[in-house]
Protein backbone atom coordinates (compact mmCIF):
# COMPACT_ATOMS: atom_id res chain seq x y z
CA UNK A 1 0.00 0.00 0.00
CA UNK A 2 3.03 2.24 0.55
CA UNK A 3 3.61 3.31 -3.21
CA UNK A 4 0.59 4.65 -3.28
CA UNK A 5 -0.10 6.33 -0.42
CA UNK A 6 3.99 8.04 -1.62
CA UNK A 7 2.67 8.44 -5.55
CA UNK A 8 -0.09 10.47 -3.94
CA UNK A 9 1.79 12.76 -1.58
CA UNK A 10 4.51 13.19 -3.91
CA UNK A 11 2.66 13.54 -7.06
CA UNK A 12 -0.58 15.40 -5.90
CA UNK A 13 1.85 19.11 -6.67
CA UNK A 14 2.54 18.09 -10.05
CA UNK A 15 0.82 18.36 -13.28
CA UNK A 16 -0.30 14.45 -13.49
CA UNK A 17 -3.54 14.54 -12.25
CA UNK A 18 -3.92 12.21 -8.91
CA UNK A 19 -6.07 12.00 -6.30
CA UNK A 20 -5.32 14.44 -2.90
CA UNK A 21 -4.68 11.70 -0.31
CA UNK A 22 -7.02 12.88 2.65
CA UNK A 23 -5.55 9.70 5.36
CA UNK A 24 -3.92 6.34 5.63
CA UNK A 25 -2.30 3.91 8.38
CA UNK A 26 0.19 1.26 7.52
CA UNK A 27 -0.06 -0.26 11.42
CA UNK A 28 -3.61 -1.31 11.30
CA UNK A 29 -4.52 0.27 14.43
CA UNK A 30 -7.29 2.35 13.16
CA UNK A 31 -9.77 -0.61 11.10
CA UNK A 32 -7.65 -3.56 11.77
CA UNK A 33 -5.73 -3.66 8.31
CA UNK A 34 -3.24 -0.92 6.21
CA UNK A 35 -5.33 1.37 4.29
CA UNK A 36 -5.69 4.93 2.48
CA UNK A 37 -8.14 6.93 1.71
CA UNK A 38 -8.49 9.33 -1.17
CA UNK A 39 -11.01 12.21 -2.48
CA UNK A 40 -13.37 11.53 -4.75
CA UNK A 41 -12.77 12.22 -8.48
CA UNK A 42 -15.40 12.41 -11.27
CA UNK A 43 -14.92 10.94 -14.21
CA UNK A 44 -15.28 7.90 -15.53
CA UNK A 45 -12.88 4.72 -16.71
CA UNK A 46 -12.75 3.81 -19.72
CA UNK A 47 -12.94 0.13 -20.85
CA UNK A 48 -9.42 -1.76 -22.02
CA UNK A 49 -10.56 -4.75 -23.63
CA UNK A 50 -13.37 -3.07 -25.46
CA UNK A 51 -11.37 -0.26 -26.52
CA UNK A 52 -14.24 2.33 -26.15
CA UNK A 53 -18.02 3.27 -27.41
CA UNK A 54 -16.40 6.87 -27.58
CA UNK A 55 -15.63 8.63 -30.92
CA UNK A 56 -12.57 8.37 -32.23
CA UNK A 57 -11.98 12.12 -31.68
CA UNK A 58 -12.41 12.14 -28.40
CA UNK A 59 -10.34 8.93 -27.97
CA UNK A 60 -7.40 11.42 -29.63
CA UNK A 61 -8.39 14.07 -27.23
CA UNK A 62 -7.90 11.77 -24.41
CA UNK A 63 -4.77 10.00 -25.42
CA UNK A 64 -3.04 12.89 -26.08
CA UNK A 65 -2.89 13.81 -22.42
CA UNK A 66 -2.75 10.46 -21.53
CA UNK A 67 1.13 10.82 -23.73
CA UNK A 68 1.66 14.01 -22.40
CA UNK A 69 1.10 13.37 -18.37
CA UNK A 70 3.15 10.24 -19.09
CA UNK A 71 5.83 12.70 -19.96
CA UNK A 72 4.76 14.87 -17.12
CA UNK A 73 5.39 11.96 -15.08
CA UNK A 74 8.71 10.99 -16.30
CA UNK A 75 10.60 14.52 -16.15
CA UNK A 76 9.43 14.99 -12.61
CA UNK A 77 12.46 15.58 -10.10
CA UNK A 78 12.26 13.00 -7.61
CA UNK A 79 15.09 13.43 -5.22
CA UNK A 80 13.22 14.91 -2.39
CA UNK A 81 10.04 13.25 -2.89
CA UNK A 82 8.27 10.73 -0.51
CA UNK A 83 8.85 8.43 -3.15
CA UNK A 84 12.42 8.35 -2.83
CA UNK A 85 11.82 5.49 0.07
CA UNK A 86 11.09 2.81 -2.46
CA UNK A 87 14.31 3.03 -3.68
CA UNK A 88 15.82 1.21 0.12
CA UNK A 89 13.58 -1.74 -0.31
CA UNK A 90 16.02 -2.19 -3.52
CA UNK A 91 18.89 -4.61 -2.10
CA UNK A 92 22.51 -3.08 -2.33
CA UNK A 93 24.12 -4.16 -5.75
CA UNK A 94 20.63 -4.87 -7.98
CA UNK A 95 20.36 -2.63 -10.66
CA UNK A 96 17.03 0.05 -10.11
CA UNK A 97 15.79 -0.58 -12.90
CA UNK A 98 15.59 -4.71 -13.02
CA UNK A 99 14.30 -4.70 -9.52
CA UNK A 100 10.51 -5.19 -10.45
CA UNK A 101 11.72 -8.27 -12.79
CA UNK A 102 13.84 -9.90 -9.59
CA UNK A 103 10.18 -9.17 -7.80
CA UNK A 104 8.07 -10.71 -10.33
CA UNK A 105 10.81 -13.47 -10.74
CA UNK A 106 10.09 -14.55 -7.37
CA UNK A 107 6.61 -14.20 -7.75
CA UNK A 108 6.73 -16.95 -11.02
CA UNK A 109 8.70 -19.30 -9.57
CA UNK A 110 6.53 -20.17 -6.80
CA UNK A 111 5.51 -24.06 -7.37
CA UNK A 112 2.01 -24.41 -8.95
CA UNK A 113 0.59 -27.64 -10.82
CA UNK A 114 1.73 -26.23 -14.43
CA UNK A 115 4.93 -24.81 -14.82
CA UNK A 116 5.61 -22.81 -17.69
CA UNK A 117 9.10 -23.31 -19.24
CA UNK A 118 9.13 -20.47 -21.62
CA UNK A 119 8.09 -18.63 -19.07
CA UNK A 120 11.01 -19.46 -16.50
CA UNK A 121 13.43 -19.30 -19.31
CA UNK A 122 11.99 -16.23 -20.57
CA UNK A 123 12.67 -14.45 -16.78
CA UNK A 124 16.73 -15.52 -17.13
CA UNK A 125 16.53 -13.68 -20.63
CA UNK A 126 15.19 -10.75 -19.42
CA UNK A 127 17.39 -10.81 -16.18
CA UNK A 128 20.01 -10.97 -18.50
CA UNK A 129 19.63 -8.49 -21.26
CA UNK A 130 18.37 -5.28 -19.47
CA UNK A 131 18.95 -2.42 -20.96
CA UNK A 132 20.47 0.58 -19.67
CA UNK A 133 18.00 3.10 -18.96
CA UNK A 134 18.11 6.79 -20.15
CA UNK A 135 17.65 7.77 -16.87
CA UNK A 136 16.16 6.69 -14.00
CA UNK A 137 12.50 7.88 -13.33
CA UNK A 138 9.86 7.38 -11.90
CA UNK A 139 7.56 4.12 -13.17
CA UNK A 140 4.06 4.24 -12.58
CA UNK A 141 4.35 0.23 -13.48
CA UNK A 142 0.39 -0.10 -14.91
CA UNK A 143 0.06 2.77 -16.83
CA UNK A 144 -3.02 1.88 -19.31
CA UNK A 145 -5.92 2.67 -20.85
CA UNK A 146 -8.39 1.49 -18.17
CA UNK A 147 -6.23 3.21 -14.90
CA UNK A 148 -7.37 6.47 -15.41
CA UNK A 149 -10.77 8.66 -14.89
CA UNK A 150 -11.67 10.95 -17.76
CA UNK A 151 -14.62 13.23 -18.02
CA UNK A 152 -15.77 16.01 -20.55
CA UNK A 153 -12.76 14.96 -23.13
CA UNK A 154 -10.36 15.38 -19.95
CA UNK A 155 -8.20 13.02 -17.89
CA UNK A 156 -8.99 13.59 -14.60
CA UNK A 157 -6.79 11.54 -12.43
CA UNK A 158 -4.29 8.54 -13.26
CA UNK A 159 -5.46 5.81 -10.83
CA UNK A 160 -3.83 2.81 -9.27
CA UNK A 161 -0.25 3.89 -8.51
CA UNK A 162 0.16 0.28 -6.04
CA UNK A 163 2.90 -1.06 -8.49
CA UNK A 164 5.19 2.63 -9.22
CA UNK A 165 8.59 1.82 -8.43
CA UNK A 166 11.92 3.48 -9.79
CA UNK A 167 13.43 2.38 -13.52
CA UNK A 168 13.21 3.02 -17.10
CA UNK A 169 10.75 5.12 -18.56
CA UNK A 170 10.60 2.85 -21.87
CA UNK A 171 8.83 0.50 -19.13
CA UNK A 172 5.61 2.66 -18.75
CA UNK A 173 5.61 2.73 -22.74
CA UNK A 174 6.05 -1.14 -23.59
CA UNK A 175 3.15 -1.90 -21.06
CA UNK A 176 0.77 0.81 -22.15
CA UNK A 177 1.06 -0.11 -26.13
CA UNK A 178 0.67 -4.02 -24.99
CA UNK A 179 -2.95 -4.75 -27.48
CA UNK A 180 -4.50 -6.53 -24.78
CA UNK A 181 -5.16 -2.86 -23.16
CA UNK A 182 -5.73 -1.29 -26.25
CA UNK A 183 -8.94 -3.42 -27.54
CA UNK A 184 -6.74 -5.64 -29.19
CA UNK A 185 -4.91 -2.97 -31.66
CA UNK A 186 -1.47 -1.87 -31.94
CA UNK A 187 -2.42 1.92 -31.49
CA UNK A 188 -2.59 3.36 -28.18
CA UNK A 189 -6.13 3.69 -27.44
CA UNK A 190 -7.20 1.82 -30.52
CA UNK A 191 -6.14 6.26 -32.37
CA UNK A 192 -2.27 6.84 -31.83
CA UNK A 193 0.24 4.77 -33.66
CA UNK A 194 2.89 3.74 -31.80
CA UNK A 195 5.46 6.30 -34.25
CA UNK A 196 2.84 9.42 -32.74
CA UNK A 197 2.74 7.86 -29.46
CA UNK A 198 7.25 7.71 -29.80
CA UNK A 199 7.63 10.83 -31.08
CA UNK A 200 4.79 12.57 -28.91
CA UNK A 201 6.41 11.52 -25.76
CA UNK A 202 10.10 12.40 -26.69
CA UNK A 203 9.11 15.79 -27.49
CA UNK A 204 7.32 16.09 -24.39
CA UNK A 205 9.69 14.33 -21.85
CA UNK A 206 12.98 15.50 -23.76
CA UNK A 207 13.57 11.64 -23.30
CA UNK A 208 15.55 9.92 -26.42
CA UNK A 209 13.62 6.58 -26.79
CA UNK A 210 15.53 3.31 -28.25
CA UNK A 211 13.83 0.66 -30.23
CA UNK A 212 15.88 -1.94 -28.65
CA UNK A 213 14.68 -0.55 -24.81
CA UNK A 214 10.78 -0.02 -26.73
CA UNK A 215 11.00 -3.91 -27.62
CA UNK A 216 12.83 -5.37 -24.79
CA UNK A 217 9.81 -4.06 -21.85
CA UNK A 218 7.24 -4.93 -25.04
CA UNK A 219 8.70 -8.61 -23.54
CA UNK A 220 8.66 -7.92 -20.30
CA UNK A 221 5.20 -6.03 -20.62
CA UNK A 222 4.36 -9.82 -21.15
CA UNK A 223 6.11 -10.85 -18.52
CA UNK A 224 4.49 -9.27 -16.08
CA UNK A 225 1.40 -10.03 -17.33
CA UNK A 226 2.04 -13.24 -17.09
CA UNK A 227 3.28 -12.73 -13.79
CA UNK A 228 0.23 -11.19 -12.61
CA UNK A 229 -1.68 -14.30 -13.90
CA UNK A 230 0.49 -16.30 -12.01
CA UNK A 231 -1.06 -14.76 -8.76
CA UNK A 232 -4.35 -15.37 -9.77
CA UNK A 233 -3.44 -18.94 -10.24
CA UNK A 234 -1.54 -19.12 -6.75
CA UNK A 235 -4.22 -17.27 -4.69
CA UNK A 236 -7.01 -20.04 -6.07
CA UNK A 237 -4.79 -23.11 -6.16
CA UNK A 238 -2.50 -22.64 -3.06
CA UNK A 239 -3.93 -19.82 -1.14
CA UNK A 240 -7.90 -21.21 -1.15
CA UNK A 241 -9.17 -18.36 -2.45
CA UNK A 242 -12.58 -19.60 -3.96
CA UNK A 243 -12.31 -16.90 -6.78
CA UNK A 244 -13.68 -17.91 -10.27
CA UNK A 245 -12.23 -14.82 -11.72
CA UNK A 246 -8.77 -16.05 -10.64
CA UNK A 247 -9.18 -19.28 -11.95
CA UNK A 248 -10.27 -18.26 -14.79
CA UNK A 249 -7.56 -15.92 -15.37
CA UNK A 250 -4.93 -19.70 -15.93
CA UNK A 251 -6.56 -20.00 -19.10
CA UNK A 252 -5.14 -17.69 -20.69
CA UNK A 253 -1.68 -17.97 -19.39
CA UNK A 254 -1.08 -19.89 -22.88
CA UNK A 255 -1.84 -17.30 -25.25
CA UNK A 256 0.13 -14.95 -22.78
CA UNK A 257 3.23 -17.02 -22.85
CA UNK A 258 3.48 -17.15 -26.22
CA UNK A 259 3.02 -13.76 -26.98
CA UNK A 260 6.11 -13.40 -24.16
CA UNK A 261 8.07 -15.52 -26.82
CA UNK A 262 7.39 -13.87 -30.08
CA UNK A 263 8.20 -10.37 -27.79
CA UNK A 264 11.74 -11.75 -27.17
CA UNK A 265 12.17 -13.02 -30.66
CA UNK A 266 11.70 -9.23 -31.36
CA UNK A 267 14.10 -8.30 -29.11
CA UNK A 268 16.72 -10.33 -29.44
CA UNK B 1 -5.61 -24.75 -18.56
CA UNK B 2 -3.88 -24.92 -15.36
CA UNK B 3 -5.36 -26.27 -12.32
CA UNK B 4 -6.15 -30.12 -11.94
CA UNK B 5 -10.24 -30.79 -12.97
CA UNK B 6 -10.96 -31.65 -9.45
CA UNK B 7 -9.54 -28.47 -7.64
CA UNK B 8 -11.27 -26.82 -10.38
CA UNK B 9 -14.58 -27.87 -9.74
CA UNK B 10 -14.29 -27.71 -6.11
CA UNK B 11 -13.63 -24.25 -6.53
CA UNK B 12 -16.73 -23.88 -8.60
CA UNK B 13 -18.39 -25.51 -5.89
CA UNK B 14 -17.06 -23.52 -3.07
CA UNK B 15 -17.70 -19.96 -4.64
CA UNK B 16 -21.36 -21.26 -5.45
CA UNK B 17 -21.80 -22.03 -1.47
CA UNK B 18 -19.89 -19.17 0.00
CA UNK B 19 -20.12 -16.20 -2.77
CA UNK B 20 -23.50 -16.75 -4.43
CA UNK B 21 -26.04 -18.73 -2.23
CA UNK B 22 -25.27 -15.95 0.52
CA UNK B 23 -26.72 -13.41 -1.77
CA UNK B 24 -29.69 -14.99 -3.23
CA UNK B 25 -32.68 -14.83 -0.72
CA UNK B 26 -35.34 -16.06 -3.31
CA UNK B 27 -35.99 -19.86 -2.75
CA UNK B 28 -36.73 -20.90 -6.05
CA UNK B 29 -33.34 -19.44 -7.45
CA UNK B 30 -31.24 -21.06 -4.40
CA UNK B 31 -33.06 -24.13 -5.17
CA UNK B 32 -31.41 -23.11 -9.27
CA UNK B 33 -27.88 -22.99 -7.32
CA UNK B 34 -28.08 -26.24 -5.50
CA UNK B 35 -28.45 -28.08 -8.56
CA UNK B 36 -25.45 -26.43 -9.67
CA UNK B 37 -23.89 -27.46 -6.86
CA UNK B 38 -25.06 -31.19 -7.54
CA UNK B 39 -24.24 -31.10 -10.92
CA UNK B 40 -20.39 -29.96 -10.69
CA UNK B 41 -20.60 -32.97 -7.80
CA UNK B 42 -21.68 -35.09 -10.67
CA UNK B 43 -19.32 -33.83 -13.43
CA UNK B 44 -16.57 -34.25 -10.32
CA UNK B 45 -17.41 -38.26 -9.87
CA UNK B 46 -17.87 -38.62 -13.65
CA UNK B 47 -15.25 -36.02 -16.08
CA UNK B 48 -12.11 -35.37 -16.20
CA UNK B 49 -9.29 -33.14 -18.77
CA UNK B 50 -10.33 -34.33 -22.19
CA UNK B 51 -7.37 -36.90 -23.30
CA UNK B 52 -6.49 -36.18 -26.91
CA UNK B 53 -4.93 -32.54 -26.10
CA UNK B 54 -2.91 -34.06 -23.38
CA UNK B 55 -2.12 -36.84 -25.71
CA UNK B 56 -1.17 -34.23 -28.10
CA UNK B 57 1.28 -31.99 -25.99
CA UNK B 58 3.22 -34.84 -24.64
CA UNK B 59 3.68 -36.26 -28.36
CA UNK B 60 5.24 -32.67 -28.63
CA UNK B 61 7.27 -32.84 -25.94
CA UNK B 62 8.47 -36.45 -26.66
CA UNK B 63 9.69 -34.93 -30.28
CA UNK B 64 11.11 -31.80 -28.43
CA UNK B 65 13.50 -34.78 -26.20
CA UNK B 66 14.62 -36.79 -29.32
CA UNK B 67 15.80 -33.40 -30.99
CA UNK B 68 17.63 -31.98 -28.09
CA UNK B 69 18.64 -35.60 -27.51
CA UNK B 70 20.16 -35.75 -30.82
CA UNK B 71 21.59 -32.23 -31.17
CA UNK B 72 23.02 -32.46 -27.76
CA UNK B 73 25.11 -35.75 -28.45
CA UNK B 74 28.23 -35.95 -26.28
CA UNK B 75 27.01 -32.51 -24.35
CA UNK B 76 26.83 -32.76 -20.80
CA UNK B 77 23.15 -31.61 -20.52
CA UNK B 78 20.37 -32.59 -18.16
CA UNK B 79 18.49 -36.04 -18.30
CA UNK B 80 16.94 -36.20 -21.12
CA UNK B 81 14.00 -38.97 -20.77
CA UNK B 82 13.58 -41.64 -22.82
CA UNK B 83 10.84 -41.26 -25.35
CA UNK B 84 7.97 -42.63 -26.38
CA UNK B 85 6.72 -42.08 -22.66
CA UNK B 86 3.28 -42.99 -22.85
CA UNK B 87 3.61 -47.06 -22.85
CA UNK B 88 -0.38 -47.55 -21.27
CA UNK B 89 -2.54 -48.67 -24.38
CA UNK B 90 -5.68 -46.62 -22.56
CA UNK B 91 -4.13 -43.93 -20.39
CA UNK B 92 -5.84 -42.63 -17.60
CA UNK B 93 -6.14 -38.48 -18.03
CA UNK B 94 -5.03 -37.48 -14.42
CA UNK B 95 -1.36 -39.56 -15.39
CA UNK B 96 -1.63 -37.97 -18.53
CA UNK B 97 -1.60 -34.90 -16.73
CA UNK B 98 0.89 -35.63 -14.36
CA UNK B 99 3.45 -36.73 -17.90
CA UNK B 100 2.56 -33.27 -19.38
CA UNK B 101 3.71 -31.79 -16.51
CA UNK B 102 7.07 -33.50 -15.50
CA UNK B 103 7.54 -33.06 -19.36
CA UNK B 104 7.49 -28.98 -19.11
CA UNK B 105 9.81 -29.26 -15.98
CA UNK B 106 12.64 -31.30 -17.67
CA UNK B 107 11.50 -28.98 -20.96
CA UNK B 108 12.11 -26.38 -18.54
CA UNK B 109 15.56 -27.71 -17.41
CA UNK B 110 17.11 -27.96 -21.09
CA UNK B 111 15.75 -24.39 -21.70
CA UNK B 112 17.49 -23.04 -19.17
CA UNK B 113 20.97 -25.02 -19.50
CA UNK B 114 20.64 -23.92 -23.45
CA UNK B 115 21.05 -20.44 -22.34
CA UNK B 116 23.89 -21.25 -19.39
CA UNK B 117 26.12 -24.07 -19.24
CA UNK B 118 25.16 -25.10 -22.72
CA UNK B 119 26.40 -22.18 -24.34
CA UNK B 120 29.29 -22.79 -22.61
CA UNK B 121 29.75 -26.29 -24.28
CA UNK B 122 29.19 -25.30 -27.45
CA UNK B 123 27.14 -22.62 -27.84
CA UNK B 124 26.15 -23.34 -31.93
CA UNK B 125 24.49 -26.53 -30.32
CA UNK B 126 23.04 -24.86 -27.54
CA UNK B 127 20.96 -22.62 -30.07
CA UNK B 128 19.94 -25.03 -31.65
CA UNK B 129 18.23 -27.11 -29.07
CA UNK B 130 17.22 -23.44 -27.56
CA UNK B 131 15.88 -22.97 -30.13
CA UNK B 132 13.93 -26.46 -31.44
CA UNK B 133 12.42 -26.28 -27.88
CA UNK B 134 11.23 -22.74 -28.13
CA UNK B 135 9.28 -23.61 -31.49
CA UNK B 136 7.61 -27.12 -29.88
CA UNK B 137 6.70 -25.36 -27.06
CA UNK B 138 5.02 -22.87 -28.67
CA UNK B 139 3.04 -25.85 -30.70
CA UNK B 140 2.22 -27.06 -27.52
CA UNK B 141 1.04 -24.14 -25.95
CA UNK B 142 -1.25 -23.68 -29.22
CA UNK B 143 -3.06 -27.24 -28.46
CA UNK B 144 -3.72 -24.70 -24.48
CA UNK B 145 -4.90 -22.23 -27.42
CA UNK B 146 -7.23 -24.46 -29.28
CA UNK B 147 -9.06 -25.77 -25.88
CA UNK B 148 -9.44 -21.97 -24.60
CA UNK B 149 -12.82 -20.68 -24.31
CA UNK B 150 -13.30 -16.95 -25.31
CA UNK B 151 -11.91 -14.30 -22.99
CA UNK B 152 -14.69 -12.69 -20.58
CA UNK B 153 -12.35 -9.50 -19.46
CA UNK B 154 -15.55 -7.26 -19.47
CA UNK B 155 -18.16 -9.53 -17.75
CA UNK B 156 -15.26 -11.12 -15.01
CA UNK B 157 -14.77 -7.03 -14.22
CA UNK B 158 -18.22 -5.37 -13.88
CA UNK B 159 -20.43 -8.50 -13.98
CA UNK B 160 -22.45 -7.41 -16.51
CA UNK B 161 -23.13 -9.56 -20.16
CA UNK B 162 -21.32 -7.84 -22.91
CA UNK B 163 -23.92 -6.49 -25.93
CA UNK B 164 -26.76 -7.05 -22.81
CA UNK B 165 -28.30 -3.73 -21.94
CA UNK B 166 -29.22 -3.06 -18.51
CA UNK B 167 -32.98 -4.99 -17.17
CA UNK B 168 -32.67 -7.15 -20.35
CA UNK B 169 -32.31 -10.75 -20.36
Amino acid sequence: MLPQVYALQSIGNSRVPVPRLVSYSQEGAVIGSPFFICEHVAGDVAAPWLGSGATEEHRRRIVMQFVDILAELHTLDWEDLPLRKLLAKIPSGERVERAPLTEWRKLVSRPLNRYYPLLDWAGQWLHENCPTPPRITIVHGDYRVGNFLEANGSITAILDWELTHFGDPHEDLGWTLVPTFNGGSRKLYGVMERSEVIDRYQDKAGITLTPRSLAYYEAFAFYQMAAIQICGIHAFEVGGFNDMRMAAMSTQMASIVRALDKAIEAAA
Amino acid sequence: MSQSFELLIDGMIETVRSRILPQLSDDSVRGQAYGVIFALNGLKLAADWAIAPLQRQITLQDKAFAEAARLGTALDHPLIPSVPRIVSAIPESADLERLRNDGDRKLGELLLWSSGPGVAADPDRAKAIQTVLRQIICEQLKVDISIMAAPMFHELATGKELGVAQGES
